[in-house]
């Protein structure tokens, strides 16, 4: 009789075995190893939490379909971030498509609705008015960035992927992913020119 | 300009680490002689702290474990409706697959008529022994077929190959039939089959019924120590993701007697926190024996989140239950 326990710490590979044989329970155990990362970086790059949780269903969802044809050449966690940059570039975000089914232009509510939100996340006090503005920002500039540079900013500035690991999740020449991150530098520094002389 | 450019990108990389050795002591070599350079390289330093301002690596536990949840209620819901034969295969370390194997398959049948029998209709009229043997007639008449008993229900008969010339015919089917199994509420094998029919099994009658038996041996302390953990994991996993109110229900009623360890205090107070339903709410507040809580960091967990119910939970009664709580402890 098999069952998971996490007295044993079954490894990635057992657990996607058992997994891939319709055990559920070991797909919940790979899914608490690893989505606290996955929504960072959904979070990191989307910057409002409903869009990050979209795309935290999405990111499980595709690994669930697609268990089936997961060979263990590759590491999972490798396999579930491409997946994550994957659907991270093609979401569209809830605003964007409430924007296009409505034709009514109300994405000042739902930024409005995104800041009240991040404020919440972020346990920000009504005192750190001024943190919440530099956070606010921030998150302005990362919006010009395009989905690429973005991403490539986000993974290695926030989550501390290696350039080299960011080519492999994106399925890009690391040579492209340096001149994202060149790209979105340059331009995150246009955008905060007067928060950086302040610093 | 080209030379000026190729310098800032550089710097960007020594910035993030990404230069090898001799790179970043060339560049840095030349950091120490070019006044404009060092200052770009002191901006990018500023804008990479003050883009961390917008660090979002703060995820909120609770918020996770209701997404996991979520998630985990979607993926049941377009859960392929596999056999039980699969199912049981699966449980059994068999593995899944298409070829029909009749050793396993009668093996799984014969367990999922333990388990029809034992959860629908109860324990006690199973005497046969062993968890694992094959297919039992308990009619004691040859199997008609070879392979089976004569009143066994085949269902979902799918014919996967034939050839006419020469008879040759393979083929698959789901097939039910009365066994009796000698098992024993001691014996971790069985406590196992019952942990896996609780989060496993599509009938949720029979996940109902596997609460409620685990919560009659739980109030025993019934469970041996290795299998312990597994019933326990089991049931926070039913109260957390079943989509069943009722076994819910019945699984925080058995993680009762698990109280005061942390993950099934966790697993109550997050229903507490986040539940909509008023009955889960309540329940969890009656599954909340303050008496066991001696420990200090479980018992603060519980007296502040009975304190949030107190005053903003939405719906009355949970805050004047949530108070009342609170007063007993406080007598």
């Amino acid at each position: 009789m098999m069952i998971v326990s996490s007295t044993l710490k079954p490894s990635d590979g057992e657990l996607i075995q058992l997994a891939q044989a319709g055990n559920l329970s070991a797909f919940e155990q790979l899914v608490q190893r690893y989505d606290r990362r996955v929504l960072t970086i959904a979070a990191s790059y989307v910057h409002s939490s409903d869009d990050a949780k979209d795309i935290y269903q999405e990111v499980f969802l595709r690994v669930y379909r697609s268990l089936g044809k997961f060979e263990s050449r590759s590491e999972f966690s490798t396999w579930l971030y491409r997946i994550t940059t994957n659907v991270c570039l093609s979401h569209r975000s809830r605003a964007k498509r409430h924007q296009h089914e409505s034709l009514a232009g109300e994405t000042d509510e739902e930024d409005g609705a995104y800041h009240a939100e991040r404020a919440v996340a972020e346990r920000t006090t009504d005192g750190d008015v001024h943190r919440r503005e530099i956070t606010e920002r921030v998150a302005g500039a990362l919006k010009v960035l395009s989905p690429r540079q973005r991403l490539v900013f986000t993974l290695r500035h926030y989550e501390g992927f290696k350039l080299r690991e960011i080519a492999d999740l994106m399925n890009v020449a690391e040579g492209s992913v340096k001149k994202y991150l060149f790209e979105a530098t340059t331009r995150m520094r246009g955008e905060l020119t007067d928060l950086i002389e302040e610093a | 300009m080209e030379r000026q450019k190729h310098v800032q990108n550089e710097l960007i990389l020594l910035l993030y680490e990404e230069l090898d050795d001799t790179a970043a002591k060339s560049v840095r070599r030349h950091l120490s002689t070019c006044t404009g350079c060092r200052a770009y390289f002191e901006e990018l330093q500023r804008l990479h702290r003050t883009t961390h301002a917008l660090q979002t690596s703060v995820v909120d536990d609770d918020a996770l474990l209701v997404l996991r949840r979520d998630l985990m209620r979607q993926i049941r819901k377009e859960r392929p409706q596999e056999s039980l034969i699969d199912r049981l295969l699966t449980v059994a370390g068999f593995g899944s697959g298409p070829v029909w194997r009749p050793v396993a398959v009668l093996s799984a049948v014969a367990a999922i008529a333990f388990l029809a029998g034992f959860l629908i209709v109860g324990g006690d009229a199973y005497v046969l022994p062993g968890l694992h043997q094959a297919a039992y007639d308990p009619y004691g008449g040859a199997p008609s077929s070879g392979l089976m008993s004569q009143d066994a229900q085949i269902t979902n008969l799918r014919i996967i190959a034939q050839d006419q010339s020469s008879g040759d015919i393979e083929f698959e089917f789901e097939a039910v039939m009365p066994v009796y199994i000698k098992g024993n509420m001691h014996d971790p094998d069985v406590q196992a089959v019952l942990a896996k029919a609780l989060v496993s099994s599509q009938n949720p009658g029979i996940r109902l019924r596997a609460a409620n038996v685990i919560g009659e041996r739980s109030q025993q302390n019934d469970f041996v120590d290795g299998t312990r953990r597994v019933i326990k994991e089991s049931l926070i996993s039913a109260v957390l993701y079943d989509e069943n109110r009722g076994v819910r229900l019945e699984a925080m009623k058995a993680l009762r007697d698990f109280l005061p360890d942390s993950a099934a205090t966790s697993a109550i107070l997050l229903v507490l926190k986040t539940e909509t339903n008023v009955a889960m709410k309540i329940a969890a507040i009656n599954s909340l024996d303050l008496a066991k809580f001696t420990e200090a960091p479980s018992r603060q967990l519980l007296l502040d989140a009975l304190r949030e119910r107190s005053v903003l939970d939405e719906n009355n009664y949970i805050r004047i239950r949530a108070t009342s709580a609170l007063q007993e402890v406080q007598q």
